[in-house]
């Protein structure tokens, strides 16, 4: 239990972080890290874990982009008030049009494509780390994760030209 | 107008920073619970034992059928129940029971026969058909249910025959 006790406090911010950024919603990225946290410690996995913390926050980003893909409601609405107030407000519109671009294609993509390119680029973990924590080859995870680069990039920039032209119309 | 590869990696980046600066809220505090229901095992080892647990008590349940079977088909006369097991179903009822009137087991006629005395014969006529019955019940007690039957109905008909010569209906 110590042991779980000393992965929680370590982790769990990490694991938080991931799922909020993902989901944008308080109470669903706080169900989405209990509910991995559970699953781990109820039914641990069969081969040993070198690194907990990646395998952890394969976990959830997976879970968590499996959430995005089943939610229909426009996110951030349930963020509680004193949370709303406290997050920064510098944030551009664009940036946020971005994100939520990103977001949205993300869930077009297969699971393991997303999950690996979270992990990869946004999560910035390593190959060998991602490939460990998906029990694929390294090999493997660059394919995943250079076909979903090409995708976000090619619907990212489509979609920011049509935005354009919207506006200049 | 086709955007190039440099601006769709820009609008990429761009977009990977914008989640990466995407501000966190505080984490808020987890359970992990100190019991958590953990299923059974699924090991190869204990799925053979819960099956050879079972196969073993369904072997025994089957032996025990079989021997009550084969007891009562060797003593048909006895009713194993909870209640009366074992003891000779002295009370059931005749129309119920497949043997004639008066016979109603095979324990109660041998221990009729042990009692009634062979040689002196009564004047009954009926307590010597009775007798005849007795006997001949006593002698082939460990013949087959089917061949004691018949061997009563001969005798049946052979004391009705005695009878009817020795007391003519006319």
């Amino acid at each position: 239990m110590d042991h779980w006790t000393r992965i929680r406090d370590e982790v769990t911010p990490k694991l938080w972080a991931t799922s909020y950024r993902i989901l944008n919603h308080f109470e669903d990225a706080r169900d989405c890290v209990q509910d991995v946290l559970l699953e781990v410690l109820s039914k641990p996995p069969r081969q040993p874990v070198e690194n907990w913390s990646g395998y952890l926050q394969w976990l959830v980003a997976k879970r968590s982009l499996d959430s995005l893909r089943r939610r229909k409601r426009i996110p951030a609405t349930g963020l509680p008030i004193q949370v709303v107030n406290s997050l920064s407000t510098s944030e551009t519109t664009q940036e946020q049009d971005l994100r939520e671009s990103l977001l949205a294609e993300l869930q077009q993509l297969p699971s393991n494509q997303a999950t690996a390119f979270w992990m990869t680029c946004i999560e910035e973990y390593s190959g060998r780390e991602v490939a460990a924590a998906m029990n694929v080859a390294e090999s493997t995870v660059r394919s995943l994760v250079h076909r979903a680069r090409q995708h976000l990039s090619r619907k990212l920039a489509v979609g920011q030209e049509s935005s354009r032209e919207t506006k200049q119309t | 107008m086709t955007p190039s590869s440099s601006e769709n990696s820009d609008e990429l980046a761009k977009a990977i920073r914008a989640i990466q600066a995407t501000p966190i809220p505080e984490c808020p505090s987890f359970e992990i619970p100190t019991q958590v229901h953990r299923p059974l095992p699924q090991s190869l080892p204990f799925r053979w034992l819960a099956l050879g647990s079972v196969a073993a008590a369904a072997c025994i349940l089957g032996l025990y059928c079989l021997s009550l079977q084969l007891f009562q088909t060797s003593n048909p006369g006895i009713e194993l129940s909870h209640s009366n097991a074992g003891k000779p179903a002295e009370n059931a009822s005749h129309n119920d029971s497949p043997w004639p009137p008066g016979l109603v087991s095979r324990s109660s006629v041998i221990k009729q026969a042990t009692n009634t005395s062979m040689i002196t014969m009564p004047q009954d006529p009926m307590q010597n058909m009775r007798n005849d019955v007795a006997w001949l019940k006593a002698e082939y007690g460990n013949s087959s249910y089917r061949e004691q039957l018949e061997r009563i109905q001969d005798l049946w008909l052979f004391c009705s025959f005695k009878k009817e010569a020795r007391e003519p209906s006319l």
